[in-house]
C-alpha cells in the first residue's frame, strides 16, 4: 500500500517503512542500541531525501530513547548531573550540525557527505563488533586466558580545571571533557540523525571512566534531549521532519523493541552481535556500491526548499 | 454645388455602411469560438495520492466541419504548472565516487508542462507566429545562442520528461463529434502544489481563430495539508509536535511492553 509523505513529497510503501521500524526496533531491543545509525541510511536507500532521512531519524531516536530511559531510571542507572553536562555541550553541537546539513543541502553535497560519513562509521563499528564477537566466541570455546587489564586510574583528564563531583558515577572530574564529548556527539547527531550511543558509550567508559552500570542510562537520558533538539532545529532550519514517516517508524519501532527484548533473553550474545555486525557491514557495502556505481543519468535535478 | 457635395457624402456613408454590414456578416459567419472545461477543477494530494488524470473537454461553437474525422480544425492544449527554481547538477567521477560537480540554476521554470495537439505542432502553425501570439510551446524559453546547445538545459528537459512532468503528445487531442473534442493528461505523484493553467487554441489553415483558458488547482488535502502547512508556517510548533509525539510513543511503548 502506497502512502504519500507530506514533507518528503514522495510515495512510499507503508509496509516497507513499517517493517523497517520493526526491524530497527527489534535490534534496539536486542542490543540496547538506539537504532538511529540504521534508520537514516535505510531511509536514504529507500529513496527518501537525505535531509528528511536525517531529521526524521532523529525524531524516531527520541521515541526509542524515552522508553529505554524510563527503564534505566527506575533501576537508578542515570547520572542526571553528568547527563545535563553532556547535553549542554550536545545542544550546541547539534545546532552546528543542523547548520552544516543546511549548507550541504544548498551546495548539493549532502547525499555524498552523509553517505561517506555513514560508510566510515558503519564500517568501523561493524568491523569492531565482528572482531569482538569472534574474540568472545574464541574465549568461550578455546578458554583463552582473559586479560584483566584495568585501565590506569589517572590520566591527563584529571589535570583539567573546573572539577565537579558526580555522586552517582562516583567521580570527581573536570566539567570540560563531558562538555567536549557532548558537543562532538551532538554534532554527529545533527549531521547524521543518530543518538550517538556508539560513540558516547566508549567515550564514557574509557575517557570519563564512568562505571558501566550508569553508562547506558545516562547516555540514553541525554540522547532524548539531543535528538529532541536536533529534531526541532531540523524542523526550523531545513523543514525536513516528516511526521507521517516518523510516526510509522515509531509504531514499528515500539513493537519491534518488544520482540527484540524477548528474543535477547533467549539467544546467544556473541552470535547475535556477529549478526548485527554483518548487517551493519551490509548497509555500509550497499552505500559504497551506490556511491561507486554509475548514475542512470549524469545529471540530477533539485528544487531548493524555501520557507 | 453644396447640395451635390452633401448628396455624394450621403452616398459614401451609405456604401460604407453596406460594406460594413457585409464585413460584419462575414465576420459573424466565421466567428467560431472554442470553450473548455476540465474533468476536475481541484486535485487533492492526500495520503492515497498516486497521481491524477485530468480530462479536458472542449467544444467549437458554430463548427464548420462535417464530422469528427474531417480534421478541419487543429487544436493545441497547453497546461502549465506553477513556476519553480530548479538546480541541475552534473555528476562526475572522482576517485571512483560519483559526486555532484558543476551546477546551473534555472529560475521560474514550469514545474509541469504539457502540450497536447491534434497533429504535430509544425503542421498546425509556424512557431514564429505562436511566439508572436505569446503561446509558448517550449518549457524553457530562455535566450539561446543559435546552434549552441546547453547540456544543463537539455538535462532539465530530459529529466523532467522522464519524470512525466514535461509531456508532449501530438495526438493527444481527439475530436469526438463535429464540435466536441477531448484530451487527457496524466499528472504524476511528484507534481507541485499550485494553480495549473489550461489553455486551448483553435486553429484553421494556420490561423488562430479562438482560444479559452481555465485553471485546475492542485493542493495537498487532509492530514498532508495540515502537516505541510504547519511545517512551513510554524516550524517551531511543528518541531515541538514531532518531539511530543515521539515522547508519547516512547512512553506508550514503555507502558505496554517495557514494564517487565
Amino acid at each position: 500500500m502506497q502512502i504519500y509523505l507530506p514533507i518528503a513529497e514522495t510515495s512510499v510503501n507503508i509496509f516497507t517503512i513499517f517493517g523497517m521500524g520493526i526491524t530497527v526496533g527489534f535490534l534496539s531491543g536486542l542490543f540496547g542500541v538506539g537504532g538511529g545509525f540504521l534508520i537514516t541510511p535505510l531511509l536514504m536507500l529507500s529513496g527518501i531525501p537525505a535531509a528528511v532521512a536525517v531529521a526524521t531519524g532523529a525524531n524516531q531516536v527520541v521515541a526509542s530513547s524515552v522508553s529505554g530511559s524510563i527503564t534505566q531510571w527506575r533501576r537508578g542507572n542515570i547520572d542526571f548531573k553528568m547527563g545535563t553536562l553532556l547535553l549542554s555541550g550536545g545542544i550546541i553541537g547539534a545546532l552546528l550540525g543542523v547548520q552544516i546539513v543546511q549548507y550541504l543541502a544548498r551546495t548539493g553535497q549532502i547525499e555524498l557527505t552523509i553517505s561517506l560519513l555513514y560508510v566510515f562509521f558503519l564500517t568501523s563499528i561493524g568491523l569492531l563488533m565482528l572482531f569482538e564477537s569472534v574474540k568472545a566466541w574464541q574465549r568461550n570455546h578455546g578458554n583463552t586466558a582473559r586479560s584483566a587489564r584495568r585501565p590506569g586510574q589517572h590520566s591527563w583528564i584529571h589535570g583539567l580545571p573546573l572539577k565537579l563531583r558526580f555522586q552517582r558515577s562516583k567521580l570527581y572530574i573536570s566539567a570540560i571533557p563531558p562538555i567536549v564529548i557532548g558537543f562532538l556527539v551532538g554534532l554527529l547527531s545533527g549531521i547524521l540523525g543518530i543518538g550517538g550511543g556508539f560513540i558516547m558509550l566508549p567515550a564514557m567508559i574509557y575517557l570519563l571512566r564512568m562505571p558501566t552500570k550508569v553508562v547506558i542510562g545516562t547516555s540514553l537520558f541525554q540522547v532524548i534531549f539531543i535528538a529532541g533538539f536536533t529534531t526541532v532545529f531540523h524542523a526550523v532550519s531545513n523543514y525536513a521532519v516528516d511526521l507521517l514517516l516518523a510516526f510509522i517508524l515509531m509504531v514499528g519501532g515500539v513493537i519491534g523493541a518488544q520482540f527484540g527484548a524477548n528474543a535477547g533473553q533467549k539467544l546467544r550474545g556473541e552470535q547475535l552481535r556477529a549478526l548485527l555486525a554483518l548487517l551493519v557491514l551490509g548497509v555500509s557495502l550497499r552505500l559504497i556500491f551506490d556511491l561507486m556505481s554509475a548514475p542512470p543519468d549524469p545529471f540530477i535535478l533539485q528544487v531548493p526548499v524555501t520557507g | 454645388m453644396r447640395q451635390a457635395a452633401s448628396k455624394f457624402l450621403r452616398l459614401v456613408i451609405f456604401v460604407s455602411l453596406c460594406f460594413a454590414g457585409i464585413i460584419h456578416e462575414r465576420a459573424l459567419a466565421q466567428d467560431e469560438t472554442v470553450q473548455l472545461d476540465t474533468s476536475l477543477r481541484e486535485i487533492s494530494i492526500g495520503s492515497d495520492f498516486r497521481g491524477a488524470d485530468i480530462v479536458i473537454f472542449g467544444a467549437v461553437d458554430d463548427s464548420k466541419q462535417k464530422d469528427a474525422e474531417a480534421s478541419y480544425y487543429d487544436i493545441i492544449v497547453v497546461i502549465r504548472g506553477p513556476s519553480e527554481t530548479v538546480i541541475a547538477r552534473r555528476k562526475e567521477n572522482h576517485l571512483g565516487i560519483w559526486i555532484n560537480a558543476e551546477s546551473r540554476s534555472f529560475e521560474k521554470v514550469p514545474s509541469f508542462y504539457g502540450v497536447l495537439s491534434t497533429k504535430p505542432l509544425d503542421e498546425i502553425v509556424d512557431p514564429a507566429i505562436l511566439r508572436r501570439l505569446y503561446i509558448e510551446l517550449d518549457p524553457t524559453p530562455f535566450e539561446k545562442e543559435p546552434l549552441a546547445s546547453d547540456p544543463f538545459e537539455e538535462a532539465l528537459v530530459r529529466l523532467k520528461t522522464k519524470q512525466g512532468l514535461y509531456v508532449q503528445n501530438p495526438e493527444g487531442v481527439k475530436f469526438l463529434s463535429k464540435s466536441l473534442f477531448r484530451a487527457s493528461l496524466e499528472l504524476p505523484t511528484s507534481v507541485t502544489e499550485g494553480d495549473y493553467s489550461v489553455r486551448i487554441y483553435l486553429f484553421h489553415d494556420r490561423e488562430l481563430l479562438s482560444w479559452d483558458k481555465s485553471i485546475v488547482e492542485v493542493k495537498k488535502a487532509g492530514i498532508e495539508r495540515y502537516l505541510y502547512t504547519l511545517a512551513f508556517d510554524q516550524p517551531y510548533a511543528y518541531g515541538l509536535l514531532a518531539v511530543t509525539l515521539a515522547v508519547f510513543s516512547g512512553l506508550i511503548g514503555w507502558a505496554i511492553f517495557g514494564r517487565s
